[in-house]
């Protein structure tokens, strides 16, 4: 019996359940302990004149004021270019942006010391809108170009031509457990950091350097993420930074936990886009010609929005083929925090956009043809998909292999009711009602692996003890996803043993070093193929030991071929060809100890076949493609914009599922979290650029009641890919882009008023939004300028009392 | 910061003191101390006692992660409620049962709802789960129903980022015929009762003098038992906060070093019934002012089904189980969920001081946003609302940017009625969110009235209205949005008689 796809219940779900799996918060203080808080601008952008912390300083209870100055090290950090300083030296950026640490006894001291802190701070004029950032030639990044074909020459000769526009806004991550870090002074001058990251290497590294330590020096340890999605990717950073600082000068532990507002206000959130294109089509609908250039509001800083912008392009294309295509990308800098890895990467802000060009595609073709033989978006999805050679190559060269688009589609469309559905929706939106309806497909094609190709690597380390337990340690972390307990039965399989043998043991930079952050969905993949190679590693040693011990005869040439007739399984080592000679996985572990054979391991993998050249735009990014597709079905009141979804049916090919509990679970949440950043997650920002959503009263994330009523999920059976370990395919972000059904539908549900209401609506279709969009029914827009200001522009004043 | 265990240890081997903060905790007596008893109840549950399993993740009861179980005393059958222990300080549990995750079943005894949520692939990252154990757990004290539907409204209050809530609710609904198998496990969970009841009632209330009051050196906490009590205590310190549910006032850091008057032990303010006339007069469902919501509600089912839909969007179980009548009423904002019907039906106060009653319509007790015209030593007491009689039209619409445990963009009441020609002899209309204070629309009501309600009218009604409405833009939405949304809901009453009211279901 394996347990590789299986539904294991979650490694932690009792700890969770009875509230005993701790995070950091919850760690008991240590007697020595000092608790960390940060002072921050109020002003978004200005030159720092001055920090004045005497007054806070003199407080009883308060053991350090520390601003850039107390600093040893490296004063800047950054994934990509290290231009974001850990507090303000000479300049403050965006609102909420860090300026000094304090560091107290007692709570009551920290918030008088907080409250006592002042800058003097010259204001300059700040930028907040991305258009405002775009006429003030205010870049982060030079523009990068994905191009194929001869976009300009086809689209002069193509048929039809429409220009268009798409703004998508940010998405908070609202991780249930806010950025939180305990900093622990060690021995011999080392550091201990406890931390809610999602890369304890990154963690490490930039803790060392500005501390001035060495990488040997620091510490990062990681037991669970209490929700990440990408916003403890880097955003960890500098939170943990502070802490650690406060140790360093102190001696003594500080720990840092951000209250709701303050993570709120100082992390950085998913990337606003502003999208326009110029699109050439066919009678059909299929694109002969297309040019899209993209903007994303990186923020203040760079972060990791270069990459952001990356994955965006390299999704532009999604499930469709683009023959003449060019597409540009340039990030903004705004004096907003800066924009950060989210759940999708981009990849959701590139589908958004050519979903939307279809349904622009769909309408414009509608216009010209008879009522009798309308034009779909649906027909327009299919004259584009991806098919066979030649139109199964990507805008950037990589060919799409395993492509199951076509035949997903199809059975979804099947399942799902989907023409019938669309007729009668249709047909019932002629009919006066409060409620408009909506109905929209859309597939989603992802691209698996770190498009930087060095970070497709992992290590892992495996424990075998002489009673047949087992410890694994892998660089991933466990943030609710699930990786913990794939990477459990897969170790578990490789010795034939249960998997609640296996311990999956707090991850550590002092076990597993040079590590990438759990991220791009890649980590069961990365993590899960290094300890499946530890373990066989371990395995082939006790397939050798067993075979000597049963005296059998080998050759130290067939040593490996005769090791593999050792078969590992149902907790017992038995003979391939000698049934009577077996031996419990236990014995056998004791027994080789005092053999004197080696029972720990460590793996390693770096991901074959990659590479993406930014420069010329193409090559491979991706190992493979998830691949899916979803139908949602909306209900708009028309009065007040309110959406609800009653109903979603979503097909995924995520290959041999490792746990398919798990994997329903990552699908689900991830269509939800979409579901919110589409609908009802909406970012406010007061005219001084301080954000007006900073709480969970202000910024409304999906409840079970917004939830698709009826949901239903399947798996597209297929065999997966041979080169993933266990056959399985990514499935961490792929999901979050399916809710772009939602948006779809609701698209659609407008377009039955207006094709003008339906080119207006921007994401999140917000109650609000989805009321504008239709209020300009009766109003066709071609002054693209005139439209970048109006939309999405909220004026925040104060709250209603 | 904590406080000394050691000392805790100490007093709890005492009997209770009068003029202590006492109550129960996972079974076990606490006596709280004076800075204790100031605490809020999530901080010094996590801090003081250590009991982490209760996790804090938003601090505005606006994610359920902190959801404890709470039992009152006096209250019969005895019941948990789900609630959030973010919004309430430690001397508000004077006299209760209180339970936390840890108390509900360990790793090797884990409750049906534990096992259900493991088993069900019910968690991911865990930070809301021990929230989510406490909320099923207290729904089901009564056998549930065992449809998702009913079980995503039931658990509206919890926000998980992870799971997108199918397992979650799988999870509940395989709890919940579990649950019917075996008897609800309410009574054999509590503390006794009598104990509770004697804490409760042996606590005298404290008039005057900081020195006997139970606890605060500066500042009094008060918990009396009668109104009469209350209205003396009221009275010679006028400045007190009255603490009701305190889901609002939990949220103002400044209340923590006032002086208390917490009316939550009066049981002459709980009362909640129809009065009916024979004359033919309409009914009227006199509420008492610490009536919740929840209360409310299960007499809204029977007695007027718009309020009962419209309490369903009002906060999740753990507000609905804490939140007021007279909370809403008091807190005296435009977007009250309660006041556009208290305006529209012409509701009345009843406010008392110890010197008598007077009675004053709910508008005119209101005089500004956040401002009630309560004198000083008065309490409001009773609301009397009157019903819509039998073919009478009462519309509740409420908009926010998402559906449940928000709070109004804009709310609407729409009263009328025809007389036997058809005409509107009766037409009412107020609104909140689209002026400092809810308002009553005068102009447009004269344009119905008489009318035969055609959509003409609605609309020379609506356009009535959007002019009078002086909406402002704030992080909810936009003056303009406010307006049009206004507008366009009382247009479309022309056609309400063909469809359903309320919000999308």
């Amino acid at each position: 019996m394996t347990s590789t796809g299986t539904a294991q219940p979650h490694e932690s779900a009792i700890g969770h359940v009875t509230g005993r799996a701790p995070f950091i918060a919850d760690l008991p203080a240590r007697r020595d302990e000092l608790l960390v808080g940060l002072v921050t601008s109020t002003i978004a952008s200005g030159r720092l004149l001055a920090v004045h912390s005497d007054a806070a300083r003199a407080l009883p209870g308060v053991v350090a004021v520390l601003t850039a100055a107390d600093i040893p090290g490296a004063r800047h950090f950054g994934p990509l270019v290290a231009d974001e300083p850990f507090l303000a030296i000479d300049r403050v950026d965006y609102v909420g942006q860090p300026l000094a640490i304090v560091a107290a006894e007692t709570e009551y001291a920290l918030h008088q010391a907080l409250a006592l802190v002042h800058a003097t701070i010259d204001p300059s004029a700040p930028l907040f809108a991305l258009d405002d950032a775009m006429a003030n030639g205010a870049y982060l990044t030079a523009p990068r170009r994905i191009a194929r074909g001869d976009a300009a020459g086809a689209m002069a000769r193509a048929k039809h031509v429409r220009r268009g526009t798409l703004h998508v806004l940010g998405q908070e991550h609202v991780y249930l457990e806010p950025q939180s870090t305990l900093a622990v002074p060690g021995d011999h001058g080392q550091l201990d950091v406890h931390v809610s990251t999602q890369g304890p290497s990154e963690t490490q590294h930039v803790v060392a350097s500005m501390l001035g330590k060495g990488l040997h020096e620091v510490v990062c340890t990681v037991r669970r993420l209490g929700g990440g999605f990408g916003g403890k990717e880097t955003q960890a950073n500098l939170p943990a930074a502070c802490a650690a600082l406060v140790a360093h000068h102190t001696g003594r532990a500080a720990r840092l936990v951000y209250d709701r507002a303050d993570d709120f206000r100082r992390t950085g959130k998913r990337h606003p886009f502003f999208a326009r294109w110029t699109v050439g089509f066919d009678d059909d609908g299929r694109i002969e010609a297309l040019q899209v250039e993209l903007f994303a509001d990186g923020g203040a800083f760079t972060d990791l929005s270069p990459s952001v912008m990356d994955r965006a392009m390299l999704h532009v294309d999604n499930a469709y083929f683009l023959e003449h295509v060019d597409i540009v990308g340039q990030v903004c800098r705004t004096n907003h925090a800066p924009t950060t890895a989210f759940r999708g990467f981009g990849g959701p802000q590139g589908v958004a956009v050519i979903e939307r060009i279809l349904h622009d595609v769909a309408l414009a073709c509608r216009d010209q043809r008879p009522a009798a033989s309308p034009m779909s978006l649906w027909q327009v999805q299919q004259a584009n998909v991806y098919g066979e050679a030649p139109r199964n190559t990507t805008p950037y060269g990589q060919v799409v292999q395993g492509n199951n688009l076509p035949e997903l589609l199809r059975q979804l469309r099947h399942e799902s009711d989907f023409d019938a559905r669309l007729s009668a929706i249709e047909l019932e939106n002629r009919q006066p009602s409060r409620w408009l309806r909506g109905i929209a497909i859309s597939p989603v094609k992802f691209g698996i692996s770190f498009v930087a190709t060095f970070m497709n690597q992992a290590n892992a380390q495996v424990l075998v003890y002489p009673d047949g337990t087992v410890q694994v340690s892998t660089g991933g972390t466990e943030m609710g996803q699930g990786l913990n307990t794939k990477i459990r039965q897969l170790v578990a399989d490789v010795f034939g043993i249960a998997p609640v043998h296996v311990a999956m043991m707090t991850t550590s930079t002092e076990k597993n070093h040079n590590t990438s952050p759990t991220a791009a969905s890649a980590s069961t993949d990365l993590n899960g193929a290094a300890a499946v190679r530890a373990a066989e590693i371990i395995r082939a040693r006790l397939a050798r030991w067993a075979l000597q011990r049963w005296r059998l005869p080998h050759t130290d040439a067939d040593a490996d071929a005769d090791a593999t007739n050792v078969l590992f399984a149902d907790g017992a080592l038995r003979h391939a060809d000698h049934p009577g000679l077996s031996l419990s996985f236990a014995d056998a572990c004791s027994a080789a100890r005092f053999d004197r054979v080696d029972l720990g391991a460590r793996g390693f993998y770096a991901t074959p076949g990659l590479g993406f050249d930014h420069d010329a735009g193409r090559g491979t990014p991706f190992r493979y493609f998830t691949q899916g597709a979803a139908v949602a079905e909306v209900r708009v009141d028309r009065y007040t914009g309110m959406v609800e979804v009653p109903r979603v049916d979503l097909r995924i090919d995520i290959g041999r599922s490792i746990n398919p509990a798990i994997d329903r679970g990552q699908i689900i949440g991830g269509f939800v979290q979409g579901l919110g950043w589409v609908t009802t997650e909406c970012l406010v920002y007061d005219h001084e650029g301080a954000l007006l959503t900073d709480s969970l009263c202000t910024y409304k994330v999906p409840l079970a009641t917004d939830a698709p009523a009826e949901f239903r999920c399947v798996f597209h059976e297929t065999d997966g890919p041979p080169e993933t370990v266990a056959r399985s395919k990514a499935v961490g972000e792929p999901p979050l882009l399916h809710a772009l059904s939602v948006f779809s539908a609701i698209t659609h549900a407008l377009s039955c008023v207006s094709p003008h209401a339906a080119r207006r609506l921007c994401l999140p279709a917000t109650a609000e939004e989805v009321l504008r969009a239709l209020s300009m029914a009766d109003d066709p827009f071609e002054n693209e300028t005139a439209w970048m200001h109006s939309a999405c522009a909220i004026a925040a004043g104060t709250p209603q009392p | 910061m904590p406080g000394s265990p050691n000392a805790l240890h100490a007093s709890r081997q005492h009997p209770a003191a009068s003029g202590a903060v006492t109550f129960w905790l996972n079974g076990e007596q606490c006596i709280a101390s004076a800075d204790e008893a100031r605490q809020r109840l999530s901080t010094w549950l996590r801090e003081t006692r250590h009991l982490s399993g209760t996790k804090l993740a938003c601090g505005t009861g606006d994610c359920g992660s902190c959801t404890i179980l709470l039992a009152a005393p006096h209250e019969e059958p005895p019941r948990w409620r789900a609630v959030n222990s973010c919004l309430l300080f430690v001397h508000q549990l004077h006299a209760c049962d209180v339970r936390t995750v840890e108390g509900v079943g360990g790793p090797s005894s884990l409750s049906a709802v534990q096992r259900a949520l493991v088993d069900g692939h019910g968690t991911q990252c865990g930070m809301c789960t021990p929230g989510l154990v406490m909320s099923m757990t207290a729904a089901l004290q009564q056998p549930c129903p065992t449809d998702t539907r009913w079980w995503a409204q039931a658990l509206c209050g919890n926000v998980c980022r992870c799971t997108g809530y199918a397992s979650v609710l799988d999870a509940a609904v395989s709890a919940a015929r579990e649950t019917q198998l075996t008897p609800p496990f309410s009574g054999a969970w509590l503390t006794d009762r009598a104990q509770l009841s004697q804490t409760a009632s042996t606590v005298e209330p404290v008039i005057d003098g900081a020195e006997q009051a139970h606890v605060v050196p500066h500042a009094a906490i008060v918990k009396p038992t009668t109104l009469a009590h209350a209205l003396a205590h009221l009275a010679a310190h006028p400045s007190s906060i009255v603490a009701a549910g305190t889901t609002d006032l939990a949220l103002e850091p400044s209340v923590v070093e006032r002086s208390w008057l917490d009316l939550s032990l009066i049981s002459e303010l709980t009362a909640c019934e129809t009065m009916r006339d024979a004359a033919g007069a309409p009914d009227v469902l006199v509420m008492g002012a610490m009536t919740t919501w929840r209360t409310l509600r299960a007499i809204a089912v029977q007695e007027c089904r718009p309020l009962a839909a419209l309490l369903d969007r009002m906060g999740g179980p753990q507000i609905q189980e804490r939140a007021t009548v007279g909370g809403n009423i008091m807190t005296a904002s435009s977007i009250g969920d309660l006041l556009p019907l208290l305006y529209a039906m012409d509701a009345t106060a009843e406010i008392a001081h110890h010197d008598g009653l007077r009675q004053c319509r709910i508008q005119e007790l209101i005089v500004g946003p956040r401002s009630a015209a309560l004198r000083a030593g008065e309490l409001l007491t009773k609301v009397r609302l009157p019903l819509p009689r039998l073919h009478d039209q009462l519309v509740l619409e409420k908009v926010s940017r998402r559906r449940d445990m928000d709070i109004a963009t804009v709310s609407l009441a729409v009263h009328w009625r025809r007389d036997s020609s058809g005409r509107l002899s009766h037409a009412a209309i107020a609104a909140g969110g689209v002026a400092p204070t809810v308002l009553r629309f005068p102009a447009a009501e004269a344009r119905l009235i008489g009318s035969t309600g055609s959509a003409q009218d609605w609309h020379d009604a609506a356009a009535l209205v959007a002019t009078a409405a002086k909406p402002r833009s704030d992080v909810r939405g936009s003056a303009e949005y406010r307006r049009s949304v206004l507008h366009g809901l009382i247009a479309s009453l022309a056609l309400h008689s063909s469809e359903q009211p309320g919000g999308p279901t």
